[in-house]
């Protein structure tokens, strides 16, 4: 990589509305979600950080036992502004949207008491990133908060969360579950025993496969659905349309290994193609060398010879002091080499796309001491790295 | 941590399957190559293979079906593609079933299913009892309940939790056993604390050394030093805590290597696994 023009978090904290954080697993997402929020409250804004992480990461690393789905303000005298965080309940939500888009009680009602729905709208594939998005274009509506910022789960094959409502209406729409409607739409269950038995070629060769009752049961659910389908899509569309707008950022988060670097190649390219505003790369844990120095400063001198020898030994392993003390130099010092070599091997400076590197710490990061020292290291782009490396 | 624990498996003489999730235009990280449907070898007794649902249901349908190529328009059809790709929990019950019959195949003495991160696990692993509960006739119920059995099963079934020594790593590992134990009831195989800081340092040294008056060099190594002892001395703390819950535990150390190596890296972690992994049998 040729040398990459710095990411602005401060400016982008300050300017936008809505602020997505999005990459693999294990790669300080949620560390990062809570330190940009840190920092917009820092320079007064009101914001709200949203997770749908299943594991608790926000709170723990606000220092929180838990976080609901209602906001819940993070107390602190040291921002200007407000800083409230929230893990979304997939299932209300998704409760709360059927409430509005249900053609009458009877549906909604319907809709509550079917099986398949109270099993598995928390599991519907892609019904977290759908429901995350619902819930950031909702609070987009109002005035409650500056920024949003979102923590998206870990994403693997794509950016899950943006196909995620694509896939939902397709399977709502797709002539598959027509299918399946068809004979209700003539009249009700006895039509459908009927139809099947009549039968078409694909509703035989599903019903052998799953089975009639579970093919009734989804016939069921979707005619449930058939009246929302609309209202959903249109939903969808706009939430799409909002994350296209200049005042949102989308923020790819990586460590400095070769598989998670080139995962950000890859959510580059699909953001791109998608015409989604990229804010630039944020790289985690990056080991600095400079905060150590280099292999030329191997050279002991005699005092520091004399120094080390007047210290108490306890040869570890059997190994002398000066000699742990230079394994762990050079361990520092191959950790930085390795990351290094590994951000340099990308090519995000032919892409113009900015980058923050966050040092490693030496520490777990579960407070909100924490996250403003992660927070530091956001707000002044070129000498983040080296003050706060080691701790 | 997958690759390794079936690679250690492959070279003690057993016929290892290593079943992975990734896209199939993607080389896999650790062995260089492509990951297939059906299994290749990769090393002697050692196959690798990605499971899709998709792929899973084409292979159950040409099994179950007489005159099979018959249904492979259904399975290509576009309709069955977008009700596939969202139906609830099939993707994960589909592979779930592929490894199932991997499982029951004579062909293979240990499959090791490299499985989605902590939170996302306890989905996947929960959805043949959620299959179970909502579809309660018929050849999906019985299917969903086979593969949680075979869970379930203290014989052929083991789940791995693998963790980084960090305190939140560890909070969600302990969590998600308890999860895997409890509600799951299926029965855990030795935890994994994987990148362990080996301690280099005890605290006398540590402060004497900062006590010292030193050229920038020393005080460089000082810096570095201090750093090593008070991670790994943290990080012996969050192992402490685990081990009093899960004694069967299993410390991999951090390995340092000079270059990217993904081949070397698995090396270095099974010469520690088949050192500090006394039950793995």
């Amino acid at each position: 990589m040729g040398e990459s023009s710095a990411l602005d978090l401060p400016e982008l904290t300050r300017t936008r509305r809505v602020i997505v954080c999005c990459g693999g697993g294990g790669v300080g997402k949620t560390t990062t979600a809570a330190a940009l929020g840190y920092l917009a409250a820092k320079n007064g804004r009101k914001v709200l950080v949203m997770t749908i992480d299943p594991a608790r990461r926000l709170a723990q690393a606000l220092g929180l036992d838990d976080l609901g789905h209602a906001p819940q303000r993070i107390e602190t005298e040291a921002l200007p502004g407000e800083l409230h965080a929230m893990m979304l309940d997939t299932k209300r939500t998704f409760d709360s949207l059927i409430e509005q888009y249900a053609p009458s009680d009877a549906a909604r009602e319907t809709i509550f008491a079917n099986r398949y729905y109270q099993h598995l709208s928390n599991s519907l594939a892609g019904s977290r990133e759908f429901m995350a998005m619902e819930k950031v274009y909702e609070m987009a509506q109002t005035s409650t908060y500056d920024l949003l910022i979102v923590d998206t789960p870990p994403a693997q094959h794509a950016l899950d969360f943006l196909e995620a409502p694509e896939r939902l209406f397709d399977l709502f729409e797709g002539s598959f579950v027509n299918l399946l409607l068809q004979p209700y739409r003539v009249a009700g269950r006895i039509s459908f025993d009927l139809f099947r038995r009549s039968s078409d070629r694909l509703l035989k060769v599903f019903e052998r496969l799953t089975g009639y009752d579970v093919l009734a049961d989804l016939s069921d659910f979707f005619l449930a659905f058939a009246g929302m389908s609309a209202g959903f899509k249109e939903r969808s569309q706009r939430v799409l349309s909002m994350l296209r707008q200049p005042s949102t950022s989308f923020l790819l988060i990586c460590a400095p290994e070769p598989a998670s670097l080139s995962q950000v190649d890859r959510f580059f390219g699909r953001l791109t193609s998608d015409g989604m505003p990229i804010g630039g790369v944020v790289i985690n844990r990056v080991h600095q060398a400079d905060a150590v120095g280099d292999e030329t400063s191997y050279n002991l001198t005699d005092g520091d010879v004399a120094a080390i020898k007047a210290a108490p030994d306890a040869k570890l392993g059997g190994i002398d002091l000066t000699h742990r003390l230079l394994a762990a130099y050079r361990d520092q010092l191959t950790l930085a080499a390795l990351d290094r070599a590994a951000i340099e091997a990308t090519d995000w400076a032919r892409a113009s796309l900015p980058v923050q590197r966050v040092p490693h710490f030496d520490r777990d990061l579960h407070s909100l001491v924490d996250i403003a020292a992660v927070a530091a290291c956001l707000h002044s782009p070129r000498q983040s790295s080296t003050a706060t490396a080691a701790t | 941590m997958a690759t390794a624990l079936a690679a250690e498996s492959a070279r003690a003489g057993r016929r290892t399957l290593l079943v992975v999730q990734q896209q199939s235009d993607l080389r896999h990280p650790q062995l260089g190559t492509v990951a297939a449907y059906r299994p290749a070898q990769v090393e002697p007794n050692f196959d690798l293979c990605s499971v899709d649902g998709r792929s899973a249901l084409k292979e159950y349908v040409h099994r179950a079906m007489t005159l099979p190529g018959l249904y492979d328009w259904f399975l290509d059809s576009t309709a069955f593609k977008h009700f596939t790709e969202a139906a609830p929990g099939f993707e994960e019950l589909m592979c779930l079933g592929k490894i199932y019959d991997l499982v029951s195949d004579s062909k293979y003495d240990r499959v090791v299913f490299d499985g989605p991160a902590t939170g996302h696990a306890a989905l996947m692993l929960r959805v043949p009892r959620t299959t179970g509960a909502a579809v309660r006739t018929g050849p999906l119920h019985h299917n969903a309940l086979k593969i949680q059995l075979m869970l379930e099963n203290d014989v052929t079934t083991r789940i791995v939790i693998v963790t980084l020594a960090e305190e939140m790593a560890i909070r969600e590992a302990s969590e998600l056993a308890r999860y895997v134990t409890g509600e799951l009831a299926m029965h855990l195989g030795p935890m994994i604390v994987n990148r362990v800081s080996r301690q280099l340092f005890d605290r006398a040294e540590i402060e004497a050394l900062r006590a010292t008056s030193a050229s920038p060099a020393l005080t460089r190594m000082v810096r570095a030093a201090s750093a090593r002892f008070e991670r790994a001395s943290a990080e012996a703390k969050y192992i402490a805590g685990l081990r009093a819950e899960r004694p069967w535990l299993v410390e991999v150390p951090q390995i340092v290597l000079a270059r990217h190596d993904p081949a070397l890296l698995v090396d270095g972690i099974v010469a520690n696994l088949a050192t500090g992994s006394p039950r793995h049998g």
